[in-house]
C-alpha cells in the first residue's frame, strides 16, 4: 500500500511542472476577459479605485445601461451590421472556397500548381498592403456606404481553401468512385459525400472567418465613412472617445457586448474544432 | 435541399446589404465628419444637426448628416483618402494645429471670405485668439468649434482648510506654484505619498507653453528646429520638473493613458493639481461627484514662469472644397454660421466646457447664468486672452515622440540629468530635422 502511494506521488509530482506551466498558460489567456467581465459590471468609482478589487464590491449595470441607453449610439443598428457583414462574409466564402478545394484536391487541371502558389501567396501578403487599392476600387464601384467593401474582399479565404484541400484528400477515392458510377454530378458529389464528411473542417473554417469578420476593426474604418454600415466594433471606438474622458467600465461594457457572440459560437462548435485538427484515420 | 434554402437564405441576406445606403438626398445633403464620439460631446452635435434639419436645413433644403470617424488622426486620414476616392465630406472638424494646416497645405479647404463678405457675417464676433491656424495663405479655412486650453484643476477644499486663495484671473508664479503643491502634499506615516502636490502629463502642450512663458518656443516658426533647445528654456523647464519629483510632492507620469490616471487620481483626491483642458470638466465633475467622496473642485490659470499664456487645442471646422459642388459648399457654410451662432455656441460651451469660439456666446443668458452660479466656468475664457499657439512643424509627430522618450528617462526612470535630457534632445533634433 505504501509503495503504491509512493508510485503515485512519484507521478504526480512528474507531472507537476507541466501541470503548473498549463494553469498558468491559462490564466494568463482567461485573466483579461474575467478582468472585462468584473470591470464592466463595476460602479466608475470601484473601476478606478486602487489597490482594485478582483471582484465587483458592488454590482452595477452603470456601464451596460450608459451603453445601450446612449442617445447617439445605436446598438442594434451596429450589431445588425456585424451579423449581415459576418454572415454575408461566411456565405460568399463558402461559394467560393468548396469548389476551390475540391478542384485543388481531386482535379489535374493546367496551371493547377500555379493556381495553388498564388493562393498561399495570398495568406502571406497582409491585408493593410491592399487597403489604398481596395479602398479606391470600392469608390469607383459607388460602394463606399454600402456593407459591400466590408464583404467582397473577404470573399476568398485562402486559408480555408488550404484547409479544406486537405479535408477532401483524405476523403477515400472508392467513394468518390463508387458516387460517379452512380451518375452523381461533381455539384452532388460536393454536397452530398464531401461536404458531409468534411463537416468539422468546414465549420472550423466558418468559425474563423466568423471571428475574424466579427472582430475586425481596421478594414471597417478604413472603409466606411457612415454610421449607418459600421459593424459592432466601430461603437468601441465611439466609446473611447477620450475627448471627455475614459470610462473604463463602459469601455468594458461595449467590449463585452462585442466578445459575447463570439465566446457564445466557440463554445457550441469547440468540440467540432478539435476534431477537424486531430482527425487522421479513414473516415 | 437544406442547404440550397440555407445558401438563398445567405444570398438574400446580401441582397438585404445593398439596402444599407446613404440618406436619401433631399435638394442638398451635406456631411459632417468629427471626432465627436459618445456622451455629452456626441449628444450635443447629434442635437445641432437635428435642430439645422427642423430649421434653417428645412427652409432651405439642406439635410446635415454627421458622421463620427475617430479621433482627429482619424478624421484627418479619412478626409484624404475621401479625398483621392472622389468622394468627400462637406465639413471635417479637425485638430486645431496638427489636422488643420495637413488640410490646408493640400489646398483642400474652401476660402470662406467670399461667403462672409456676401452675408456680411461678423468675423470680429469671433474669439481672436482662436484664430491662429484658420488662416492659411491670407485665405481663412476654417472656423474655431470645439476649441479648449488647459487650466489648472485644484482641490479647493484642501487649499480653503490651508486658508489658501488661488486668483482666477491671473497666474500663480512658478514659486507660488510649487510652495502651493508642497502645502497640499500628504505623507503617510511609512513615508510613502498619500496626496501628491502635483503630477504632469507627458502631453508637450505644456512643457511648450512654458517654453513660450520663459520667451521661447517649441518649434520655430519654419518648423524645422527647437528654440527652447539652445536657448536655455528647455533646461529650464525639465531642471525644475526634476526637482519638483526629487522633492517628493509631484508625482511622475505613468507610462500609458497618464491623462486619464491623472484625471482618475485627482478624483479620488490623491493628487491635489493637474493641469488638464477646459473640455473634460464635465467629466472631471461628474466623477468627483459619482466617486461619493466630493470635494470642492477649483479651477485657475495656469502657473507661469514669466507672463501668464496657454496654449489652445481642440478642433476646427472647415468646408472642404475638393470634390463638392457650389452648391454643397454654400450648404456647409448655412450649416457653420448656424453652429457659430450665439446659442449653439453657448449650449457648446455650457453642456461640454469647451471654450465659446464668439464673443456673443460670452453674454449669452445660459452662459451668464453658468459663470454666476460656478464662476470657474469663466477661467478657461478668461485665459484665452493669453492664448498663445506653437507654430506647426511637419517633424512634430517625429519630435514628439522622441521628446517623451526622452522625459519618460528624466522624470519616470531618473536615468539622466535634465542637461543629458537636452544634450539627447539636441542629438534627436540633428537627425529629426535634417
Amino acid at each position: 500500500m505504501k509503495e503504491q502511494t509512493r508510485r503515485r506521488l512519484r507521478r504526480c509530482m512528474k507531472r507537476l511542472p507541466g501541470d503548473l506551466l498549463k494553469i498558468a498558460v491559462v490564466l494568463c489567456f482567461v485573466f483579461p476577459f474575467y478582468w472585462m467581465i468584473c470591470t464592466a459590471f463595476k460602479s466608475y468609482s470601484e473601476a478606478i479605485q486602487t489597490p482594485v478589487t478582483f471582484w465587483p464590491e458592488r454590482f452595477s449595470m452603470d456601464g451596460v445601461a450608459s451603453i445601450l441607453g446612449a442617445r447617439n449610439v445605436d446598438v442594434l443598428r451596429y450589431l445588425r451590421n456585424s451579423i449581415l457583414i459576418t454572415a454575408g462574409t461566411i456565405a460568399l466564402q463558402m461559394l467560393l472556397l468548396v469548389p476551390a478545394a475540391y478542384a485543388f484536391a481531386r482535379f489535374e487541371f493546367f496551371g493547377k500548381n500555379v493556381c495553388f502558389a498564388l493562393v498561399l501567396l495570398a495568406l502571406m501578403i497582409p491585408g493593410q498592403v491592399t487597403y489604398i487599392t481596395v479602398y479606391l476600387t470600392m469608390a469607383d464601384w459607388n460602394l463606399l456606404n454600402t456593407l459591400w467593401p466590408q464583404i467582397l474582399p473577404h470573399g476568398a479565404n485562402a486559408f480555408g481553401i488550404f484547409l479544406l484541400r486537405q479535408g477532401f484528400k483524405q476523403v477515400p477515392d472508392e467513394i468518390i468512385e463508387s458516387a460517379q458510377l452512380d451518375s452523381a454530378s461533381q455539384v452532388q458529389i460536393i454536397l452530398k459525400i464531401l461536404a458531409p464528411m468534411c463537416k468539422s473542417v468546414l465549420l472550423t473554417i466558418m468559425l474563423f472567418s466568423f471571428v475574424t469578420t466579427w472582430n475586425n476593426y481596421f478594414w471597417p474604418l478604413v472603409m466606411t465613412n457612415s454610421e449607418a454600415v459600421r459593424p459592432l466594433t466601430m461603437m468601441l471606438v465611439r466609446v473611447l472617445d477620450s475627448e471627455l474622458g475614459t470610462r473604463w467600465n463602459e469601455i468594458m461594457a461595449a467590449n463585452l457586448l462585442v466578445v459575447i457572440p463570439v465566446l457564445a459560437v466557440y463554445i457550441f462548435t469547440s468540440g467540432r474544432i478539435i476534431k477537424a485538427f486531430t482527425y487522421n484515420g479513414i473516415k | 435541399m437544406k442547404k440550397w434554402i440555407a445558401l438563398a437564405l445567405a444570398l438574400l441576406l446580401l441582397l438585404g446589404c445593398s439596402a444599407c445606403k446613404k440618406a436619401e438626398d433631399k435638394e442638398v445633403t451635406i456631411e459632417v465628419w468629427h471626432p465627436r464620439g459618445a456622451g455629452a460631446n456626441g449628444e450635443m452635435i447629434a442635437a445641432s444637426v437635428a435642430e439645422f434639419n427642423e430649421t434653417i436645413g428645412a427652409e432651405k433644403g439642406i439635410t446635415v448628416v454627421e458622421v463620427f470617424q475617430g479621433g482627429y488622426g482619424e478624421v484627418v486620414t479619412a478626409t484624404m483618402n475621401a479625398v483621392a476616392a472622389g468622394s468627400s465630406p462637406e465639413i471635417v472638424v479637425v485638430e486645431n494645429s496638427s489636422g488643420t494646416p495637413v488640410l490646408s497645405g493640400e489646398g483642400i479647404l474652401a476660402d470662406l471670405t467670399p461667403y462672409i463678405e456676401r452675408d456680411q457675417w461678423d468675423l470680429d464676433n469671433v474669439q481672436s485668439g482662436l484664430l491662429a491656424y484658420c488662416y492659411h495663405d491670407g485665405e481663412l479655412i476654417a472656423m474655431p468649434y470645439i476649441r479648449s486650453t488647459p487650466v489648472m484643476y485644484y482641490n479647493k477644499t484642501a487649499t480653503d482648510a490651508l486658508g489658501i486663495e488661488i486668483p482666477m484671473n491671473d497666474a500663480l508664479t512658478i514659486e507660488e506654484f510649487e510652495d502651493l503643491c508642497k502645502k497640499l502634499t500628504v505623507k503617510n506615516a511609512d513615508g510613502t505619498t498619500g496626496v501628491y502636490g502635483f503630477s504632469l502629463q507627458s502631453n508637450t502642450w505644456y512643457t511648450q507653453n512654458f517654453f513660450y512663458q520663459l520667451g521661447s518656443n517649441m518649434f520655430d516658426e519654419t518648423g524645422k528646429s527647437c528654440p527652447a533647445l539652445e536657448d536655455g528654456a528647455m533646461l529650464k523647464v525639465f531642471t525644475a520638473w526634476d526637482q519638483w519629483v526629487q522633492d517628493g510632492w509631484c508625482q511622475p507620469f505613468v507610462s500609458t493613458n497618464d491623462e486619464a490616471y491623472l484625471e482618475e487620481q485627482f478624483s479620488l483626491g490623491k493628487i491635489a493639481c493637474i493641469f488638464d483642458s477646459t473640455g473634460k470638466m464635465g467629466n472631471i465633475f461628474g466623477a468627483v461627484e459619482e466617486l461619493g467622496n466630493p470635494f470642492e473642485i477649483g479651477i485657475a490659470f495656469l502657473p507661469s514662469f514669466g507672463e501668464p499664456s496657454c496654449p489652445t487645442g481642440g478642433g476646427n471646422m472647415a468646408i472642404v472644397k475638393e470634390n463638392n459642388s457650389e452648391a454643397e459648399i454654400a450648404a456647409a457654410w448655412e450649416f457653420m454660421k448656424f453652429l457659430l451662432t450665439s446659442e449653439q455656441d453657448a449650449l457648446n460651451h455650457v453642456n461640454t466646457g469647451y471654450a465659446p469660439s464668439t464673443k456673443a456666446a460670452a453674454d449669452a443668458k445660459i452662459v451668464k447664468d453658468l459663470w454666476a452660479n460656478e464662476p470657474y466656468r469663466q477661467v478657461g475664457f478668461n485665459q484665452l486672452a493669453y492664448a498663445q499657439d506653437a507654430p506647426a512643424s511637419d517633424y512634430g509627430a517625429e519630435w514628439g515622440v522622441a521628446f517623451k522618450s526622452v522625459i519618460s528617462s528624466l522624470i519616470q526612470e531618473g536615468t539622466v540629468t535634465p542637461e543629458e535630457a537636452v544634450e539627447r534632445l539636441k542629438g534627436e533634433a540633428a537627425s529629426i530635422f535634417s
